[in-house]
């Protein structure tokens, strides 16, 4: 097939010509950094790169930003203009808090006020032969807006401000301290958000007010006349963005959106969620809502249970995220939502997350007009329409031996969800089918896959076509009963003997067993051994032709094993007549066995028992390193060789989740 | 079930954070420093990282992270034939949960962040590949990389992905057809 190696059409030379561009760039900067490994000796010397990240959003940092060099930090960048130039490039707004009037002659004139208060800021000492002009610090008081010179500062988060596009720099320049000739600490994008001042304020030697802000790697200092102050708003609909604010609109975005604004001329600018630097666009002013927050806050992590029709959303996609008819748990993130033109009017949506597996889960919204909300967990007994229909019910679709169901027309392309559900006197698994699994929306599948399914005494299989992609990662669910392990190509419930029923459903595709537990559990272990590492599927005793005859050795043993790579040891040790291993714990037999598939996946194993001498043993199967802290883990069983039964047909018992240093324990 | 108990492949984080797996196995010596493992692969699990995430800055924050965890796991991921293949995986199964965390908000706040324009300005190559890369879903945008960037045959790309051979096929070639698609060219 010619997907399955490398060709060299000009379609796959040009991606692949692009990835190596990519790489190359990469790889460039990567050395050019000198990045460093993220040892144990290094880490606290290291920029973590979530913060690199970040300044890559705040700061277009020379170190990412500066295509033309790959220093860290440029300190050749040209410089900001002098604060006597900057009135040319200010915006004229006078709605600024003030910066506009942060003339010379004004800065001067509050210079003597702050001069007798101490310095709160440390002397900077980076760069070469640092000559400062004397900075004047002005101590920021408590409250969010203090004045300095004549300039409001607000520790509320800033946007860089009245810088052009065609600025030399590219943006605000930050130096080491309040003067232009300062060393320059990193040069902020011209349509930075979430600038963060700090409250301390110094004025400059010719009297204009500079501003502390908070850095990657500490406070710098940047002119108050190129930051302004911004208000919390709410972006809401589908709109389009400008770098700025005459620019063309063409960087669509999806409220709703907390963030923070600053009215323009006709246009805001606005940025979302600038807890962490970002940028700002500029949008139609009837899009974004100053002062005014998107989201009410709610209980956050509040346990309810969705019913009914559920339908999980977001505003960003006209797909939902998750649409099926039932019920399922899910937790609240705390956030409310209704269109500001619809409060008052209608419930808000609630944000939810719904676990679709340990390692999955999905938030969004739901609306209570549609879904029915409840606070708590679901019912137990099952979780959605199937609690209706009681367990091991009477039905056309029950499956008895090999046979198969479904169709090939079926969309399905992944198992969605297995679960499990217990009821009195019964457990149930439920096998969901689903769609689009490569897609963030995947959904429910009406229509059942083509699936084989071949049913025993004590053990399910159901497998599955190769469209199937959903099980790449094996797993395993426990319950009460058993075990369904399932990974590649199949799903295997492995259960005690009992009435068990194998049934089918579509709208949406799912695949049910259930098994029916007896009243009273019995003694001794007749179906499948579960233990942490292993599950024998075929145990000792299923050798036997009934009560009373002894184990014919040697006996082979299957099952599932998750050892660590693949590889299993087993271990038969001498024990007494009920069980317990004797004083002498080193094994009488042992030997290793592989599955068939690695290290996390549960594997299909077999071994086989030596011919081994009458008497009472314990086999143990299971997880066990080669060398150093000996540590097993497994499942066990015990047996008799060549010694008539008690009559009460007691050949083996389990020996659940084994875990135990060797050398053995008696107790075992 | 396929048989690839032999083959290059990796343990699980689930499987080594379990207390029955406590004691350090080491199969193979140690041949390499883990300083080497990260010099030689930080790029590529960057760039791999990004095609998933579609974001440069992410992507190389994702590899850090990924190669954090290898760095915790050393001793073990060292005496695999191909560690790189395990830190692979880290790194896509990262860079797809990242992308589903924060689905709601990432794609607004990525369209407000750094840009769809800037993000083709950041990257290297044909802008015009990346935004059709982009378009596609994670998944097959791993695949893409893991091919494209790498040139791994389909099995590597499978065990990376803990796929079967014909799914990881499967999502190559649907990959290269959306691509092929928004690109006009015919992919062969």
């Amino acid at each position: 097939m010619a997907d399955q190696t490398p060709s060299n059409s000009p379609f796959d030379d040009r991606l692949r010509a692009t990835f190596n561009a990519e790489h190359a760039d990469v790889e460039r900067r990567h050395l050019a950094a000198g990045t460093t490994v993220a040892s144990t000796s290094s880490r606290s010397t290291r920029m973590p790169l979530a913060i690199a990240a970040a300044l890559l959003a705040i700061a277009g940092f020379a170190f990412f930003g500066n295509r033309s060099s790959d220093t860290a930090i440029d300190l050749g960048v040209a410089e900001q203009p002098a604060d006597s130039e900057i009135e040319k490039t200010l915006d004229s707004d006078d709605d600024d808090g003030g910066a506009i009037a942060a003339t010379t002659g004004e800065g001067a004139e509050q210079a003597p006020e702050a001069v007798a208060s101490p310095s709160p800021t440390p002397t900077p000492t980076v760069g070469p032969n640092p000559t400062f002009p004397t900075a004047t610090p002005v101590p920021p008081g408590g409250t969010n807006f203090d004045r300095c010179a004549g300039v409001e500062i607000s520790r509320n988060p800033a946007f860089v401000w009245g810088i052009g596009l065609d600025d030399p720099d590219g943006g605000l320049v930050a130096h080491t301290d309040a003067a232009i000739d300062a060393p320059i600490t990193r040069i902020l994008p011209l349509d930075s958000a979430g600038v963060r001042p700090t409250g301390q304020c110094r004025v400059a030697a010719n009297g204009s007010p500079w501003f502390e802000i908070l850095g990657p790697s500490g406070p710098d200092w940047v002119s108050s006349n190129f930051i302004k102050t911004a208000q919390s708003a709410c972006l809401t609909g589908e709109h389009y963005g400008a770098v700025v604010e005459d620019g063309e609109a063409t960087e669509r975005v999806f409220g709703p959106l907390d963030g923070w604004a600053i009215m323009g001329t006709e246009r805001v600018a606005f940025a979302a969620g600038i807890n962490a630097p970002t940028t700002y666009r500029w949008y139609p002013a009837d899009a974004v809502a100053i002062s005014t927050p998107c989201f009410n806050q709610s209980e956050v992590g509040e346990e309810v249970c969705l019913s009914g029709q559920v339908v999980l959303f977001n505003f960003t996609s006209p797909e939902p995220l998750m649409s099926f008819s039932g019920s399922a748990n899910a937790r609240t993130t705390g956030r409310l939502y209704t269109p500001l033109e619809d409060r008052g009017l209608r419930d808000e949506f609630i944000e939810v997350a719904v676990a679709q597996s340990s390692e999955t889960t999905i938030i969004g919204f739901v609306d209570p007009a549609a879904t029915t909300v409840t606070f708590g967990a679901c019912p137990t007994g099952g979780s959605d329409a199937l609690a209706d229909l009681p367990c091991t019910a009477a039905s056309s679709e029950v499956v008895v031996g090999s046979t198969d169901r479904g169709t090939t027309a079926s969309d399905a392309d992944h198992v969605h969800n297995i679960r499990t559900e217990r009821a009195a006197g019964c457990t149930r698994i439920v096998i969901d089918f689903g769609i689009d699994s490569t897609t963030d929306t995947d959904a429910l599948a009406d229509r059942l896959p083509l699936i084989g399914i071949d049913k025993n005494l004590v053990s399910t299989t159901i497998t599955l076509p190769a469209t199937i992609t959903g099980l790449a990662k094996v797993q395993r669910v426990d319950f009460d009963w058993g075990v369904t392990l399932y990974g590649g190509d199949q799903v295997v419930t492995l259960h005690r003997p009992g009435k068990i029923n194998v049934w089918f459903s579509e709208f949406p595709a799912r695949a049910v067993i259930d098994i029916e537990i007896p009243a009273q559990e019995p003694r001794f272990a007749s179906g499948p051994i579960t233990g942490r590492a292993a599950v024998l599927s075929q145990h000792i005793q299923t050798d036997l032709f009934g009560p009373g005859i002894p184990v014919n050795t040697p006996v082979q043993i299957t099952g599932f094993a998750r050892p660590f790579e693949a590889s299993g040891q087993w271990y038969v040790l001498a024990a007494d007549e009920s069980g317990k291993v004797l004083e002498n714990r080193e094994p009488v037999a042992e030997g290793i066995f592989p599955t068939t598939r690695w290290v996390d996946g549960w594997g299909e194993f077999q071994a086989t028992l030596p011919a081994l001498p009458t008497g009472h043993y314990v086999a143990l199967y299971g997880s066990s390193p080669p060398r150093g802290d000996i540590f097993f883990a497994g499942s066990g069983q015990y047996f008799r060789v060549g010694l008539p039964a008690d009559g009460t047909y007691a050949e083996a018992t389990e020996i659940l989740h084994m875990e135990f240093s060797e050398p053995f324990p008696r107790d075992s | 079930m396929n048989d690839i108990g032999n083959n290059e492949t990796s343990p699980s984080r689930d499987h080594l954070a379990e207390a029955d797996v406590r004691p350090v196995v080491v199969v193979h010596p140690v041949h390499n420093s883990f300083d080497t493992f990260y010099r030689r692969e930080f790029s590529k699990l960057a760039v791999l990282a990004g095609t998933v995430a579609g974001n440069r800055s992410v992507g190389e924050d994702i590899a850090q992270e990924a190669l954090s965890r290898t760095h915790k796991q050393w001793e073990k991921v060292a005496g695999l034939d191909k560690p790189g293949a395990w830190a692979r995986r880290v790194t896509i199964n990262l860079a797809i949960g990242r992308r589903r965390r924060f689905a709601s908000e990432a794609k607004a706040l990525l369209r407000l962040g750094p840009t769809a324009s800037e993000a083709a300005e950041t990257r290297r190559g044909d802008p015009s590949v990346w935004s059709a890369v982009d378009e596609l879903p994670p998944r097959q945008r791993a695949v893409i990389a893991l091919h494209y960037l790498e040139d791994r045959p389909v099995a590597e790309i499978a065990e990376i992905l803990e796929c079967t051979v014909s799914a990881a096929t499967s999502n190559l070639h649907k990959a290269r057809t959306n691509l092929a698609k928004t690109l006009g060219e015919s992919h062969g």
